[in-house]
């Protein structure tokens, strides 16, 4: 149980909207989270599923990272360790969906361990709404992304928010498949090896 | 950008004969759309070939071609054709013009007349009344020939329907190469007809979103510089480029003031967009919404007295008009769809717009009260109208069905007359200039 509860946290402050409610909604829940009954340890569920292969990777890479503090500061660690710089949004929302919070909170575990590095937040838009609109609705994503951040601990001033709007899609076929890959954020680390000059 | 750009112009206009324009039989009623065109002949008038005019294609044929095709451009003319070669020194008869049923007729016959230098004289004649309605004539460097007939095709456009004519006028873009937008921008100009390219940018960063100050030869765009878009002025004549100090956040959608004194842009800051001015000559910066959600996309009336913009503080996005100070904010687009980048025309009638609907996006225009909203393009991803100097025909970029890059286009106000400006080898965001002095 004891494990389970930062990945329990994490997914109360999901659903905070500021700083301010931040604390009430974490001592309710927390109160709500001991009238609870306990659950049975998982070891003795035999029916039970599986653990999801994704975290066992993500405590492997955070168990290495933990076990050698030296890890140099590189654009490749940080995509070894957060799995992805990219996260997605649904069509015309800047709201962040349990797979980017996920993402981002490996994110912001390593931008905590490497509290020298910077990182640009930037937010793309798909082609089929108006250039200015989607422009206007990129920085809102990045504005998410800095926020949630923020709320996790890295400081505002080590990230830089960022609009390319629909101006460099990944994918420029019409098709909502395609479209869906560029309503998204990244996370571009600044001024290390390999990343883009300070 | 570099100073190579700049390009020396030699253009010297003597107008003789009438002023302005007439309310005579050659006039072109467009106030109820094209109800009859007028009937033009332009004969070829031949001069044999001139040095560094139309690479020796006989200079007097090339340039009538090019009065053609910008007059046949605007659905205003269709063109009377008669039988027979003219040498620059032949009389022009009416009476072969007259049978053929053609109302009017422009005689342009071109020579060299100094060094380098071309005299076009650009002639239009009443055919029925037989007399000259109006001439002018035009010196111009040899190399800019094009531009000798693109004032020709002003003078007759400007004679026959009393709106200032849109061929002697630049086009901005951004060149767009490789196999997704975005990957390698440029900025590029070039004459409406996507002739004389002139590369102003060769990016290793993002460009988007450019526009011209009144005129032709000061300009604004969105330069990203280490991933973060930054407002740049630049001058085309001095090759000297600023970038504009404004507050922190993410700017975007800059556009001139009628004077060109100022610029109004969006800016976002903490998920919030509001649109702003700065003073150019103050660097003083205004700000003029103040709501939730997404204000951008501002644009002036021509008399600089309003501002049309984009927000979606009701939900989608929808067109607002505002006075320039920002006062009196109210919402025009109520039609079915999102309304957006919406563009004032310089005869201050109409509002362009882009309308997305289904997954589509159109070109469309209704007047400044949100009234008489009609759609006058029909591909599947056409967007970022920009007006011609006129008022009488658009620019946009269109996007094929299956197709990455995009290109641009030019309609009339009909949306039948569309066409693709020749531009290598694909282009986005137009942005039509001003008339060139």
């Amino acid at each position: 149980m004891t494990q389970m509860t930062p990945s329990r946290h994490s997914g109360i402050l999901r659903h905070s909207r500021g700083p301010a409610l931040l604390a009430a909604v974490f001592l309710l829940m927390s109160c709500q989270r001991l009238a609870q009954p306990l659950q049975p340890p998982p070891q003795f569920a035999m029916q039970a599923p599986q653990p999801a292969p994704l975290s066992v990777q993500q405590d492997v890479a955070q168990n290495r990272a933990m076990r050698d503090p030296d890890t140099p500061a590189t654009v490749e660690d940080f995509e070894r360790y957060a799995r992805t710089t990219r996260i997605l949004f649904a069509r015309g929302s800047a709201e962040l969906s349990d797979a980017a919070r996920a993402t981002l909170d490996r994110q912001a575990e390593w931008l905590k361990r490497h509290s020298d590095v910077r990182a640009v937040l930037a937010g793309h838009a798909d082609l089929l709404g108006p250039r200015e609109h989607q422009f206007a609705l990129g920085e809102r994503r990045a504005a998410a992304m800095k926020f949630y951040f923020t709320v996790h601990g890295i400081s505002g001033e080590r990230l830089i928010v960022t609009s390319f709007g629909k101006e460099r899609p990944v994918n420029a076929s019409s098709d909502e498949v395609s479209q869906s890959q560029n309503r998204r954020g990244e996370t571009i680390l600044i001024g290390l090896p390999g990343a883009p000059r300070p | 950008m570099r100073r190579a750009f700049v390009q020396a112009i030699l253009a010297l206009f003597l107008v003789e004969a009438h002023p302005a324009f007439a309310e005579g039989p050659l006039h072109v009623d467009i106030t109820q759309g094209v109800a009859s065109p007028l009937l033009l002949a332009i004969p070829d008038i031949s001069s044999g070939a001139i040095p560094e005019v139309a690479n020796g294609e006989d200079a007097g044929v090339a340039l009538a071609k090019v009065v053609r095709a910008d007059l046949g451009s605007t659905g205003f003319y269709r063109f009377v054709s008669v039988d027979g070669h003219y040498a620059a020194a032949d009389e022009v008869a009416f009476a072969p013009f007259a049978r053929a049923g053609a109302q009017a007729l422009v005689v342009g016959r071109v020579r060299l007349v100094g060094n380098n230098v071309l005299a076009y004289d650009c002639a239009l004649y009443d055919v029925f009344g037989a007399h000259l309605e109006t001439s002018q004539r035009i010196l111009v460097a040899a190399p800019q020939w094009r531009r000798a007939a693109h004032k020709c095709a002003d003078m007759v456009f400007a004679f026959t329907t009393g709106d200032p004519g849109h061929f002697d006028t630049r086009l901005l873009v951004v060149g767009q190469d490789g196999e997704r937008p975005g990957l390698h921008t440029r900025l590029l100009s070039m004459d409406y007809d996507g002739a004389n390219q002139t590369v102003l940018s060769q990016g290793q960063e993002l460009v988007a979103m450019p526009r011209y100050a009144p005129g032709s030869r000061k300009i604004v765009f969105l330069s990203f510089v280490m991933l973060v878009p930054q407002l740049v002025l630049a001058d085309l004549d001095s090759g000297q480029i600023t970038a504009l100090k404004i507050p922190p956040g993410v700017p975007s959608a800059p556009r001139f003031s009628p004077d060109g004194r100022s610029i109004i842009f969006s800016l976002a800051r903490d998920g919030v967009a509001d649109i702003l001015v700065i003073d150019l000559q103050t660097g003083g910066v205004r700000q003029l919404t103040n709501t939730a959600g997404s204000n951008t996309s501002p644009g002036y009336s021509p008399d600089g007295a309003f501002v049309v913009f984009e927000s979606d503080r009701s939900g989608d996005p929808q067109l607002y008009v505002m006075a320039s100070d920002g006062s009196g904010q109210k919402r025009i687009s109520f039609g079915a769809g999102a309304h957006a980048s919406p563009m004032w025309s310089p005869r201050g009638d109409l509002i362009a717009f882009t309308l997305v609907e289904n997954r589509r996006l159109r070109i469309g225009v209704m007047k400044p009260d949100g009234s008489k909203e009609r759609i006058l393009s029909d591909g599947e991803r056409d967007e970022d109208p920009s007006w011609a100097p006129s008022g009488r025909a658009l620019m946009f970029q269109r996007t094929a069905a299956g197709k990455a890059l995009p290109g641009v286009w030019m309609t009339d106000l009909s949306g039948k007359l569309e066409s693709r400006i020749n531009i290598d080898p694909s282009a986005s965001e137009p942005a039509w200039s001003g008339r060139r002095p």
